[in-house]
């Protein structure tokens, strides 16, 4: 699990020599390792999956960063945002025009993402500043339902209601002969994933960590204290954007097409409700929160259409059963998934440590 | 007639829509700090409600009447018994809550009615006045909605400044903890201002509805707006709602008129950023007046 | 008559009232003394339903009211000044006094209100002025005149002396003790200021760390130097 909590140290034991026991002892390393275990078990599980498991899990991971960055602003810095899905939709049009314009690399195209959604979520982050709760909120939201009708005045450029094809990058060679672009996408994906996790994760540990969530606890304390709360209430915003940014920049690779219909008003909404349900600041919340993103409404409509309804009657009573569990899963879990992950946790540790 | 004319007046129309959703936010926010997204289902819910009564011949004005009577008991019953028990936990957890909510009313209504657009009657004519030969951009149905919306704002501002019952649920909004010490029933307070919030949303989804067309999220972009005019005024002030719905409906009826309707949305956030810029709370809320 | 018996509540695990019993005669005042978090504002609030009541009871004229609903004890002819005066700033001085009989269908507001504006002549001026206009001396004045409004059986006041000129304090005790005896009230209240407290009260219960150490006459606990040395400082 990779979140902000310190744990204990460990006890010195006879084993091992100092110098690599130190070096493991350095959240960083410990995050890594960890970050680079889970990326070769994944490469192992889709050699499991069948394509279409493959695609759907590759749906996951764009929401998995998004959220993060998502969790992080409002869970740690204590900013709320309705617009992560206008920042998506920065960093996917951002690498589908370079994409469309220029022979830049992947991961080129893909750090562009991120970088140029972080620049518009620090001048984002500047108004930001000044603003509380539900009127951050509201100017956010604005700028969600704004942002997409932005590409529809500018056809030529953006591609107007049908948006603009994205090309899939094919596997390469040192994957096999039989890799398809969908495996490629995915690991490619996972690799996203386990950077900006173990970036967050260590960030959060580090002083800029504490000072975000000082400012979240209280402004006043921290200004007088000497740290810049506008500065770090910026700074949050930036990074979360650039984790929206990237995420969005993997979704357009994922849908092979970016349109403003992909990008409404819904996805940001969505992204709140998700990091809510996942658990508000934690990373791990993140990926709860993507999993029911995609899976839910999936499993939601796959019972509808069991019940043999017309088209049109079973996804909405999907789409309503998505909302019937999202009021569910508030009531029953006001601090989210990961909230009962730790509940859980903590029960079986005291169940160990009592034993009988 | 010239445009600015035609504009400014189909803005204070569309404006008085506005105010109207914001009221129904404004009402909420100011009791429960609560945002209230599933007003716009809830809005779209009683319009349904209203528009299937005409169908089956009820008089226009009894089915209005009914689907407000609908507005406030869904209203009501949601706060009594989705909100009352997340409400104290945390506000973001009451909005998602709400969102889970419009998404829910608003997949319901179309599993019932199907996702279809629909026509909502209008009683009285849409068709542009006439004034010496020129032709108007409001209608008779415009001068409606002016009225329908000038006499809830008195009845209501009658209710809040000279009853005993708008007395008891400006306390409960503003001290609740005070309010029940002098033994006023804060719980009946707040499922009444739902209602009444919920309402106001069921009349101004019944006065959009004949422009916006009815289907199941036919609400949701009047709902920003009204969201947008309600931030505007200051969340906690219900003269705010009015004024900023008006600002809203107006410049965004100049910005579509003079610029291009798809960069409505783009100006509403730009005039968002330029208030807030100006005034971070608005411009009546009573918080920043009690600073001072 | 104000009966407390064996009262206990926590705030999660900590327990912050213990087994407090007091009684409080009509026309009597009886003040709750001891130092910063000894418990005198919770007690008030759980007597009157803010805080829930773990254990213990309460009556007020025989007939029980804890864990009722705050309202409801409101609604007995309890009126709890809160701490930091409580009155509503958004509202007018007159809406504030409205509010204080709202629950009365029997009550003659407008004289009750006159009476009010007699006794505390500052307010009268100010009717129609939203009360964050007024200053510290003047909502506590319209805390305690709101509180009257509903003909209380029993007041509750909370530190009333707060951040107020010794002056103006010395006048609310005065008048806080003629209208005890004028209205038949049993006034429980909370000062750290245990002087001015002890100046008008006739009993004394003094509270650490949530218990009743010492609970006698306000005379004897004047008196008592070592007493007043070790839990009220002076």
């Amino acid at each position: 699990m990779v979140t902000a909590k310190p744990e204990p140290r460990q006890a010195p034991a006879a084993a091992g020599p100092q110098g690599l026991r130190r070096l493991f002892g350095q959240p960083l390393v410990r995050n890594a390792i960890v970050g680079v275990v889970a990326l070769v078990l994944f490469y192992l599980l889709i050699g499991h999956l069948g394509q279409y498991r493959i695609y759907q899990l590759s749906q996951v991971g764009p929401y998995v960063i998004a959220l993060a960055g998502l969790s992080v602003l409002t869970g740690q810095n204590g900013q709320i945002s309705l617009g992560h899905g206008a920042l998506m939709a920065i960093g996917a049009w951002t690498l589908t025009l370079m994409q469309l314009h220029t022979k830049s690399p992947l991961w080129l195209m893909l750090i562009a993402s991120a970088l140029v959604t972080m620049v518009f979520g620090a001048l984002l982050g500047l108004v930001a500043a000044r603003l509380r709760g539900p009127y951050l909120a509201g100017a956010t939201l604005a700028l969600a339902l704004g942002l997409p009708d932005i590409t529809t005045r500018y056809q030529s450029l953006f591609g107007g209601y049908q948006g603009l094809e994205v090309n899939q990058p094919n596997a390469p060679a040192f994957l096999g002969a039989t890799a398809t672009p969908t495996e490629w996408l995915a690991i490619i994906e996972m690799i996203c994933v386990v950077v900006v996790m173990v970036l967050f994760a260590n960030l959060l540990r580090s002083r800029v960590g504490r000072k975000f969530r000082a400012v979240r606890d209280d402004e006043i304390a921290t200004q007088v204290s000497g740290i810049s709360v506008p500065r770090t209430q910026v700074l949050a915003f930036a990074l979360s954007a650039g984790a929206a940014g990237l995420g969005g920049g993997l979704f357009a690779l994922v849908s092979g097409n970016v349109s403003p219909g992909g990008f409404s008003v819904v996805l940001s909404i969505s992204l709140l409700a998700a990091m809510v349900i996942g658990g508000t600041g934690t990373l791990a919340g993140a990926v709860w929160g993507a999993a029911i993103m995609v899976y839910v409404p999936e499993w939601a409509s796959t019972l509808t259409q069991k019940l043999s309804l017309n088209q049109s009657v079973s996804a909405n009573l999907a789409l309503a059963i998505y909302g019937f569990l999202l009021v569910a899963i508030i009531m029953v879990a006001p601090m989210g998934i990961q909230g009962i992950v730790r509940l859980v946790i903590f029960k079986l540790r005291n169940l160990r440590k009592e034993p009988g | 007639m010239s445009n600015f004319w035609n504009f400014l007046l189909i803005g204070v129309s569309n404006g008085l829509v506005y105010s109207l959703v914001a009221l129904g936010i404004v009402l909420i926010y100011r009791s429960t700090r609560v945002i209230n997204f599933a007003l716009a289902a809830m809005a779209m819910f009683s319009t349904f409600i209203a528009a299937t009564l005409i169908d089956r011949n009820v008089p226009y004005f009894v089915a209005f009447l009914a689907a407000m009577v609908f507005g406030f008991l869904l209203g009501a019953v949601t706060e009594r018994f989705v909100m009352r028990p997340v409400e104290s936990k945390s506000p973001l957890n009451a909005v998602i809550v709400a969102i889970g909510m419009l998404i829910f009313l608003e997949a319901m209504a179309g599993v019932i009615w199907g996702a279809k657009l629909r026509n909502f009657p209008s009683y009285f004519s849409l068709i542009g006045l006439k004034i010496g030969g020129t032709r108007l951009a409001i209608s008779d149905f415009d001068l409606f909605i002016v009225a329908v919306v000038v006499v809830l704002l008195l009845a209501l501002s009658v209710l809040f400044r000279y009853t005993k019952l708008g007395l008891m649920m400006r306390a409960s909004a503003f001290a609740p903890e005070v309010a029940r010490l002098l033994g006023v029933r804060v719980g009946r307070m707040l499922t009444l201002g739902w209602g009444l919030a919920c309402a106001a949303g069921a009349v101004a989804g019944l006065l959009a509805a004949p422009k916006v067309f009815l289907f199941p999220n036919n609400m949701d972009g009047v709902l920003i707006f009204g969201f947008t005019a309600a931030i505007i005024g200051g969340l906690d002030s219900p003269v705010g709602a009015l004024v900023g719905g008006l600002l809203t409906g107006v410049a965004l009826s100049f910005i579509g008129g003079y610029l291009g309707s798809d960069l409505e949305t783009v100006g509403a956030f730009l005039i968002l950023v330029v208030v807030l810029m100006a005034r971070p709370e608005g411009i009546f809320s009573s918080m920043s007046a009690r600073r001072v | 008559m104000l009966t407390v018996e064996n009262l206990s509540a926590s705030y999660g695990p900590v327990r912050a009232l213990s087994e407090v019993s007091l009684a409080v005669e009509r026309s009597r005042i009886t003040a709750v003394l001891g130092a910063n978090g000894a418990g005198k504002t919770t007690l008030l609030r759980t007597l009157t339903g803010l805080v829930p009541a773990a254990s213990g009871k309460a009556s007020l004229d025989g007939v029980e009211f804890i864990r009722r609903p705050a309202e409801d004890i409101a609604r007995m002819g309890i009126a709890h000044v809160p701490e930091g005066r409580g009155v509503i700033q958004e509202l007018t001085v007159e809406e504030n006094l409205r509010l204080g009989a709202i629950w009365r269908r029997d009550i003659d507001v407008q004289a009750k209100m006159a009476w009010v504006y007699e006794l505390f002549e500052p307010l009268k001026p100010r009717a129609g002025k939203p009360a964050f206009t007024l200053s510290g001396g003047e909502r506590q004045m319209l805390a305690v005149g709101r509180a009257l409004m509903a003909e209380p059986k029993a007041m509750l006041l909370d530190e009333p002396s707060l951040g107020l000129a010794p002056l103006v304090v010395a006048s609310i005790m005065a008048l806080l003790r003629r209208l005890c005896d004028e209205q038949g009230l049993s006034v429980l209240l909370v000062e750290q200021n245990a002087r001015s407290a002890l100046s008008v009260a006739d009993d004394a219960v003094v509270l650490s760390l949530g218990k009743v150490v010492v609970s006698d006459s306000a005379e004897k606990i004047r008196d008592d130097e070592e007493l007043r040395h070790h839990y009220l400082g002076f």
